[in-house]
């Protein structure tokens, strides 16, 4: 399955709730990984306080780089990139979450 | 000016719902948010809001913006001058340069000191100068964070630079 990983992301990872790495590559993509869950976690609490429910994505725009971070099922996708562009990375996001599926249906 | 007014800045932009600001100590200072946002909800956000900046400084890197998406509404987040903080809620992907200047002129123009701010606050609604003169710390599930203990901002942080 091709899902090439955009020219600006820098480093990407998906993890458990646990940090366990399933997926990952770049420089940043370890320490990703240690805070991915927590950033989520954080993400949610917002959204009960305004009764919007769970995050769907959680952007950390740092000065050069942007973080993203989407909880979806059991795993947690992050992606470092360069800019605020954010939809390429999305979609590299969503091709990640198929590679998943496609992990998990294998293992079975 | 009133802050209300100042706000409407941010409020004119397509697709905002409503704005709100906290001084560094976590203190509603203004919020224009709409229907179906009630201002009960700063109860419970504030802390959380708090909490997710020094979070997010600890473990990660000094962090002024953030963007959160939730089904049907996007929470920008931004912080700036004197550590004030400016949240925006809107009902589509806000345009990040307008948020920004928006959100740079609010900040510039606030006054200095929380108390001139809630005399500035004009018509704003019953129950929210109470709520801006609680005591400034806040508890969290995380813990307590006081702004005077938290350590100094690290100049440089691998590529957050």
């Amino acid at each position: 399955m091709e899902n090439p990983i955009p020219k600006n992301v820098q480093s990407f990872v998906v993890c458990d709730a646990t940090g366990e790495v399933t997926l990952e590559d770049g420089p940043e993509a370890s320490r990703l990984a240690e805070t991915l869950p927590f950033f989520s976690q954080l993400a949610d609490m917002l959204g009960d306080a305004m009764g919007l429910g769970g995050a769907r994505s959680v952007q950390i725009l740092g000065k050069k780089h942007t973080t993203l971070c989407q909880a979806k099922g059991d795993h947690f996708y992050g992606a470092v990139f360069e800019g605020n562009q954010v939809r390429e990375v999305t979609t590299f996001l969503d091709g990640l979450e198929e590679v998943m599926g496609t992990l998990t249906s294998d293992k079975a | 000016m009133t802050l209300e007014k100042l706000f409407q800045t941010i409020d004119n932009l397509p697709g905002i719902n409503g704005s709100f600001c906290l001084d560094a100590d976590g203190r509603l200072l203004c919020q224009t948010l709409q229907a179906p946002f009630h201002e009960s909800l700063f109860a419970d956000l504030i802390p959380r809001v708090q909490t997710l900046y020094e979070a997010v400084k600890e473990s990660y890197a000094p962090i002024e913006e953030f963007i959160i998406e939730f089904d049907g509404f996007f929470l920008f987040l931004r912080r700036g001058l004197r550590d004030r903080t400016v949240g925006v809620v809107s009902t589509e992907r806000p345009n990040l340069v307008a948020l920004r200047v928006s959100c740079n002129l609010i900040l510039k123009q606030l006054p200095d000191s929380p108390e001139s701010a809630s005399k500035d606050r004009g018509n704003a609604p019953a129950g929210e100068s109470a709520k801006a003169e609680e005591a400034p710390t806040r508890k969290s599930i995380f813990g307590v964070f006081k702004r005077s203990d938290a350590p100094e901002k690290p100049k440089g942080n691998g590529i957050w630079g």
